[in-house]
């Protein structure tokens, strides 16, 4: 366990679900949960603002709760159940949040509002 | 980030035992990350503590509640014994930081986010809390945001939580336990003064882990308030806050508790202060007047002397809602 031993810092394997899909990972201890997300397995609906916790854009689900994904490392979600962005439409049938917020135009940019969107389903659960 | 090995004990005894020279315990991360991202903690092995058994929220025999330290901030907030009894303690944490934090965060850890300041962020400028010895830049610089009372000359930053001036003001007890075994800490004497080591913010021993927080049997939940002033009404840190608890016999303080946040390097708790309005009716003038001893040795710096007016009017805001029932 030792810092120095250079197999310490050696990948860790985790498995989660993601979007209602049992995954199996292979993720470096410092890798952040959006790191994960975006660069890794190429689901970047989930944005990256400040990295730093304070805008929100990161947003997802775990265990139905919402929480920032830049400030969470991917090791420590071994086990969770994750919901981004991309796993709340049932099909083609978009999440009723989804469609609330098309119908009532409630985008500015549009470049958080994936984080907006989780951050307001995680209010409704 | 720089790398580090990480592990994840299943008991107590287990991740005190893990601890080394720079070696961190990690809950909610909400500090930690954000400052290993700064390069400001460069740690070489996190020892994830979110795998155990601390989640609970209990009664304790007398009459008081026992709270785990990975109990979450938001659970914390929202958990039925606390709203009802210590609705003090669930404004505090409710307001600070966002949902989505607040889901992270864990109890343990609130109390061990770093008492800082933006210069202790920027690694291009010296700061005696992040490289001891180098300077303060803050004293003489930027300091609307800094503290008032009990700073040194070394340092005059604020400690950052709403929810220790609450714990402060209920005398909740910190539960720890280390190598050589358990001990627990009045939550007054938990966190430091910055004086002469600034790099220190509490009393805790590196290898000691926090396992619980307790409060004793309820007081004051009928009369109590938490009020934040800050620059913009929601997802700031503190500029002042006030706890105030009070427990009457009709008109009449059978005891008091008054706490501030966002004026010192640690929650700010005067028991004198406390005394003068014991056996005293609720009346603006008596607020005002421990008001002004609460704040009788605060010693402003260039920018932030506003704090003292602020923090005057808010105790006898906080003092005069808590009397008439304040919990809203
Ligand atoms: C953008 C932003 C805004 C914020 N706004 C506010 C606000 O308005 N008010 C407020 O009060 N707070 C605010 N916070 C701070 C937040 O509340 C703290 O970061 C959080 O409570 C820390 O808890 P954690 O579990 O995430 O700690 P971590 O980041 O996991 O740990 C913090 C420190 O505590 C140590 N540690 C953690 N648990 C234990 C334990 N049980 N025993 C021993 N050591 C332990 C870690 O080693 C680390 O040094 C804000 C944070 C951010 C990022
Ligand atoms: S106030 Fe404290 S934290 Fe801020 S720059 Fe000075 S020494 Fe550093
Ligand atoms: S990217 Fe801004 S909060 Fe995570």
């Amino acid at each position: 366990m030792s810092a120095t031993n250079p197999q310490a810092f050696a990948e860790h394997s985790i498995a989660l679900t993601l979007n209602g899909q049992p995954r199996q990972l292979d993720v470096q201890p410092w890798t952040t949960l959006l790191d994960l997300l975006r660069e890794q397995l190429d689901l970047v609906g989930t944005k990256k603002g400040c990295d730093h916790g304070q805008c929100g854009a990161c947003t997802v689900l775990r265990d139905g709760k919402r929480i920032n994904a830049c400030l969470t490392l991917a090791i420590m979600c071994d086990g969770a159940e994750l919901t981004t962005i991309e796993g709340l439409a049932d099909g083609d049938a978009l999440h009723p949040m989804q469609r609330a917020f098309i119908k009532h135009d409630a985008f500015q940019c549009g470049y958080c509002t994936p984080g907006q969107i989780c951050s307001a389903v995680g209010l409704a659960n | 980030m720089n790398p580090f090995s990480y592990s994840k004990p299943a008991d107590v005894s287990q991740a005190v035992n893990l601890v080394g020279p720079a070696s961190r315990f990690i809950a909610g991360g909400t500090n930690l990350l954000d400052l290993m991202k700064e390069n400001i903690a460069r740690p070489e092995h996190l020892i994830d503590i979110t795998g155990l058994p601390l989640k609970e929220v209990r009664e304790t025999a007398s009459g008081g509640l026992m709270i785990g330290a990975l109990v979450s901030n938001a659970d914390l907030a929202w958990h039925p014994l606390v709203e009802s009894r210590y609705p003090l303690l669930s404004q505090a944490v409710l307001a600070g930081a966002s949902p989505q934090l607040r889901n992270m965060a864990s109890t343990g850890g609130n109390l061990l986010q770093r008492t800082r300041c933006y210069y202790f962020y920027d690694s291009t400028v010296p700061c005696n809390k992040r490289e001891p010895g180098s300077g303060c830049p803050a004293k003489d610089g930027l300091n609307r945001i800094h503290a008032i009372l009990g700073a040194s000359s070394e340092c005059v930053a604020t400690h950052p939580s709403d929810m220790c001036v609450a714990l402060a003001a209920l005398e909740a007890v910190v539960h720890v336990e280390g190598r050589a075994g358990k001990r627990t800490i009045e939550f007054a004497d938990f966190h430091r003064l910055p004086a002469d080591a600034p790099e220190r913010d509490n009393q805790l021993a590196d290898d000691e882990l926090i396992t619980a927080i307790e409060l004793p049997s309820a007081r004051f939940r009928q009369h109590s308030h938490y009020l934040k002033i800050r620059d913009r009404a929601s997802y700031a840190f503190a500029l002042v806050s006030v706890a105030a608890a009070l427990e009457l016999d009709g008109d009449v303080i059978k005891d008091v508790r008054l706490a501030l946040g966002g004026v010192a390097h640690k929650p700010w708790r005067d028991k004198a202060v406390e005394q003068l309005l014991k056996g005293k009716p609720v009346s603006r003038e008596n607020f005002v007047a421990a008001a002004d001893a609460m704040l009788r040795d605060a010693q402003p710096l260039e920018h932030n002397a506003f704090k003292i007016k602020l923090a005057r009017r808010a105790i006898v805001r906080a003092l005069s809602d808590a009397a008439v029932g304040g919990n809203a």
